[in-house]
């Protein structure tokens, strides 16, 4: 019977897309590839089960761990953005390295590296659709459509999504034509973190909650996004859902269970090098 | 498009704390168990037991628990410590204070063979106790041994840990809790297709695995499958699915309490308990875990290596109210925390009768390797040190089930059928270890 | 004509006397020196174990700042090397009964191969998607580790004890079975690694390393073979990060996967950036700051995973303002003073 992994491929996939389009939102409109999206996810979702051990109503819990996920992004863009902006992609990828590791730092301080349960009360609720599927399952999959959908038709009509896409395309030549950059950026990163945020919780509720494992859930993350590569969210969805069923799916069968794991590394991996395949000598322009 | 300015962003964050300090808080539910002690702080009887603080020249004591990595065992050192706390309060060993720490090595060997050394090194450092490391028994023996350093371990995980020199265990160890909860569902008939779920750390979940499929063999017991996982696994349907597949009437889980919780909550979620019986090594008798795993799992059965929290007895008692006055209000109270406990009091009922101002390591380790006939209500049978290079002095253990999400007994003693133990119940015996 | 003299006197060049014993090579033999022989006794059995594996971290930190430094490569799976390293040590120790030299250099070759092997297609990757792929290679070697653990003792291929039999650590080399003589083998090993990786760096490889990364369009038409240079830097980095997991394996004598997970490659690459990325010293440094500053900072009572808040900011402080990193500031410092001294001496 694989319908159950399946099920829960297809969950994890798209809680992978949930947060790549989160990453892509940021990577399109400012350049920057942030690694330490896993750790404002992190950050989020540990403090939503802080406040829920501290007995708040658990709805106010996670939307404060997500409020703070957004106000972290929103400040390290403040502070780092126009830095950030004159170097090259692979630096800006790098100094987010370095918030990666501020932010873990500071979790494994304040809570060590225990694995605690993050229990949301949709956990328990389900129904039989051939197997059984809870209604966290379902508004993982519910959120992550919507959101992909809806951040495609926002960049592409709403006026901020289309000053994002031209700040995608060229910085300078969009601040002439008049578009509030540092504004729209800070926008960016704001959406960013509160999209990790909220993917923190979910994907903590579907793994583990434990903080270095969810700051580095980063990488299959950026597996997802490296398939849509780097452009599309449509390809982000796709990508994230794919990894997420053929990781399920192959830790249903006992020769390929052990090497489950490995799926999203392989996945862009193989998709990194086809499309670098022909080889071209860029001269990268640093702005 | 709005503006994000930070006044606006300062606003909205004072609105949403407004929000949740009015319509914040849940009721507090959850609750303690049975674990409670009934005995006041002042009246403690901890080492002498004479309400006087030590105050003379401290004994240091150390141990190596992990405590983070993917399992946690710190229960064990801290309650080492609660009753160490208890013990400085009350005379401490003839006068003189414990002072007592412990180190984490994060579930890394090499990290372990560090910190051993680090003590081996440390001539003040007079001996270990409520040690709870999952990995490096093997290595901090090597280290032990050549400098005369004993450890009277609380946890012992692997196999190392019950075939050292330098290491003797207070706890019976997963091998043992297996093949009684084997034993318990033999006797109760419900063992014709045993599946078995452990972790792949080394010498852990191969060396539980070998012994019950060598008591399965001696008994005509058939053993449905076996699986052992990875201790940061997540994703439990795979599992899920093979015992479903296996056709298994009972599951022994030999996994740390949280991992066996994650476990059983994936079961819950796919609805797939069934008829089976589900049983789980002294890892999970913890006071807690019958509200952590829910409704769902009453009737769930849990070995216990050491006594059942909820029974009567001075030890049972002491530990109790000692955890109560020393330790930190959310320490768990589960068989490590005894365990740490027990390991503290041989300890301190040991030092007690040496010379305290002859008090080194040489004296300690004499002092250690000459207990025997160590009798607490606490143990089966009673526990001893002795010279030798396995050391399992507790190989008797209880059983209990969840009954409205708190832990009653199911059964008494059951000694231990491992056949591998032959020899050390034949050197008992010989040596007269346990009176 | 004239073109070949010169050639020939570059290669002569190198081995000058002069060259050979300037005041810089003397300061570095005596530090090392002085370590060897005074560092065990000084910092006692603890930390001579904490220096061990600093050291063999340095040894990693190198060939991260090699690649990095010299070529503008940014490889977030160095950590794996190491593990590859450690395995294949471990599985011909137990296997043969080969003197541990032998085996590293075994574990050198093998390293280097599978280095090679895995680069090949990232080859002609740079920048991000080359720090991507290195990551998620970094990612795929956790699994195959968490699935093949690491050999003690056992039998067959993957050399791992099974059902009760207890494992076996890997022995240590006859001369160095102590602690202190094992770090003195291991600072001696580091040094024949500094130096492979020096020569590489000061002679032609280094050089067309540099044009590579300055513009591979003129390096090609300057008829430096990118590919084949950059396969040679793969190769000695790997080989000498597998001889820094030989030495890993031969500390505890035995290795667990969790160890060589992904992060810490990340951490690594971290400190590289920090300690310097442009000078070996850096490296040491490097070395210094993900394996010694935890304890360290353990030992003053702090939380040992403050450490990584400390490597974030440094990493962020790096990047923005000391791209040399500290290694780099240092020889700053030492320059301005030699300069200082110059100018009295002039006048």
């Amino acid at each position: 019977m694989i319908l159950p992994f399946v099920v829960a491929g297809l969950v994890l996939g798209a809680l992978y897309a949930l947060s790549g389009v989160g990453m892509l939102v940021l990577y399109r409109t400012t350049g920057v590839l942030n690694f330490g999206y896993g750790a404002l996810g992190a950050m989020s979702a540990m403090l939503a089960w802080q406040f829920a051990e501290l007995r708040m109503q658990p709805v106010l819990a996670y939307a404060l761990g997500i409020l703070v996920a957004t106000a972290l992004s929103l400040l390290f863009g403040f502070l780092a953005g126009p830095f950030l902006a004159t170097v090259t992609t692979l630096t800006k990828a790098t100094a987010t390295l370095g918030l990666a590791l501020i932010l873990l730092g500071v979790m494994l301080f304040a809570w060590n590296d225990k694995a605690r349960f993050l229990r949301l009360a949709t956990d328990t609720i389900g129904f039989q659709l051939g197997t059984r599927i809870t209604v966290t399952q379902i508004i993982c999959l519910g959120l992550a459509t919507v959101i992909v959908i809806g951040t495609s038709l926002y960049l592409r009509h709403s006026p901020t999504g289309t000053s994002m896409r031209a700040l995608a395309s060229d910085r300078e030549l969009a601040s002439m034509l008049g578009i509030r950059v540092r504004r729209v950026e800070l926008l960016a990163w704001a959406v960013s973190g509160a999209l990790g945020g909220i993917s923190g919780i979910l994907l903590s509720s579907q793994t583990r909650l434990e903080p270095l494992f969810l700051t580095f859930i980063v990488i299959p993350v950026l597996a997802a996004v490296v398939v849509g590569r780097f452009k599309s969210l449509v390809g982000t969805l796709v990508g994230g859902l794919v990894i997420g069923v053929v990781q399920a799916v192959a830790s249903a069968f006992p020769s390929t269970s052990p090497f489950s794991n490995a799926t999203p590394f392989v996945v862009a991996t193989i998709v990194i090098l086809y499309l670098q395949r022909r080889k071209v000598v860029t001269i990268e322009v640093s702005r | 498009m709005t503006a994000i300015t930070a006044r606006s962003v300062v606003t909205l964050s004072i609105a949403a704390l407004l929000a949740a300090s009015l319509v914040g808080c849940v009721a507090d539910n959850a609750g303690a168990g049975n674990a409670g002690g009934n005995t006041s702080k002042s009246d403690l009887k901890c080492g002498l037991g004479n309400g006087k603080k030590a105050t003379g020249d401290p004994i240091k004591v150390g141990a190596i628990a992990t405590a983070s990595g993917g399992v946690d065992f710190s229960s064990s050192p801290n309650s080492s410590k609660a009753y160490f706390d208890c013990v400085n309060d009350n005379g401490g060993i003839n006068g003189r204070p414990i002072d007592y720490s412990f180190k984490d090595d994060a579930l890394d060997p090499t990290k372990t063979a560090q910190l051993a050394a680090g003590y081996a090194a440390d001539t003040s450092i007079v001996g270990l106790v409520g040690d709870a490391t999952f990995i490096g028994c093997d290595v901090a023996n090597a280290e032990y041994a050549k400098a005369n350093l004993y450890s009277i371990t609380g946890v012992g995980v692997p196999q190392a840990c019950f075939h050292s020199s330098n290491i003797a265990p207070v706890n019976a160890g997963p091998r043992q809790s297996a093949i009684q909860l084997l034993q318990w569902l033999q006797k109760e008939g419900k063992a014709d297709k045993v599946f078995q779920v452990g972790l792949n750390t080394q010498g852990n979940g191969d060396w539980v695995a070998a012994g019950i499929n060598e008591y399965a063999k001696a008994n005509g017991i058939n053993i449905v499958g076996t699986e052992l996982s990875d201790p940061t696994e997540s994703n439990w349907l795979p599992l899920i699915q093979k015992i479903k597949d296996s056709g298994a009437t009972s599951v022994i889980i030999v996994d740390p309490g949280p991992i066996t919780a994650a476990i059983l909550a994936a079961v819950e979620q796919q609805d797939a308990r069934g008829t089976i019986t589900w049983t789980c090594t002294a890892s999970c008798y913890d006071a807690q875990f019958g509200s952590q795993i829910g409704a769902y799992w009453d009737g769930f059965v849990a070995n216990s290596e050491l006594q059942l929290v909820d029974s009567a007895g001075t030890d049972n008692e002491l530990w109790k109210s000692v955890m109560d006055a020393y330790a930190a209000k959310d320490a768990p109270r589960d068989t490590f925390s005894q365990a740490g406990f027990l390991a503290a009091k041989i300890f301190t009922d040991a030092l007690l009768k040496l010379d305290p101002k002859n008090i080194t390591r040489d004296t300690v380790s004499t002092a250690l390797l000459g207990v025997k006939a160590y009798k607490s209500d606490l143990l089966c049978v009673p526990w001893y040190y002795g010279q030798a290079d396995e050391h399992n002095a507790n190989h008797s253990t209880r059983t209990a089930e969840i009954k409205n999400g708190v832990y009653t007994k199911l059964t008494g003693c059951i000694d231990s059928g491992d056949p591998a133990l032959t020899s050390i119940l034949a050197n008992e015996k010989s040596e007269g270890l346990v009176g | 004509m004239t073109a070949t003299v010169n050639q020939r006197s570059s290669r002569v060049a190198a081995w000058s006397p002069a060259k050979l014993f300037s005041a810089r090579n003397i300061v570095v033999l005596v530090v090392v020196v002085g370590v060897l022989i005074f560092t065990p006794s000084v910092v006692g059995a603890y930390w001579t174990r904490i220096f061990t594996i600093c050291t063999i971290f340095s040894i990693a930190a190198a060939g991260i700042a090699l690649l990095y430094g010299r070529l503008g490569l940014v490889s977030l799976g160095q950590v794996s090397l190491i593990g590859v390293g450690g395995w294949i040590t471990l599985r011909i120790g137990h296997a043969t009964s080969l003197p541990f030299e032998v085996v590293l250099v075994i574990a050198a070759i093998g390293t280097g191969i599978i280095g090679v092997l895995v680069g090949l297609p990232a080859l002609r990757l740079s920048g991000l998607n080359l720090a991507i792929v290195t990551l998620m290679l970094a990612g795929a070697f956790e699994v195959i580790f968490n699935v093949t653990g690491f050999p003690n003792g056992g039998d067959g291929f993957l050399g791992r004890a099974q059902g009760g039999v207890l494992q076996q650590p890997l022995a240590r080399p006859s001369l160095g079975t102590t602690d202190p003589d094992y770090f003195r083998y291991v600072v001696v090993v580091a040094a024949i690694m500094f130096l492979v990786i020096g020569l590489h760096l000061s002679n032609r490889p280094g050089r067309a390393w540099a044009a590579i990364r300055q513009s591979e369009a003129g390096a090609l038409a300057a008829g430096i073979g990118t590919v084949r240079y950059r396969l040679w830097a793969l190769a000695v980095v790997s080989a000498t990060t597998g001889v820094a997991g030989g030495l890993l394996a031969g500390n505890a004598g035995l290795l667990d996967p969790i160890s060589f997970k992904a992060p810490a490659s990340i951490l690594l690459f971290a400190t590289v950036l920090i300690g310097g990325a442009y000078s070996l010293v850096g490296a040491v440094i490097a070395g210094f700051l993900s394996q010694g500053v935890p304890p360290l900072l353990n030992a003053w009572g702090l939380d040992g995973n403050l450490i990584f808040v400390l490597l974030g900011f440094g990493m962020i402080q790096a990047i923005t303002t000391a791209p040399q990193g500290i290694a780099g500031q240092l020889q700053g410092l030492v320059r301005r003073i030699a300069g200082a001294i110059a100018k009295r001496r002039s006048r």
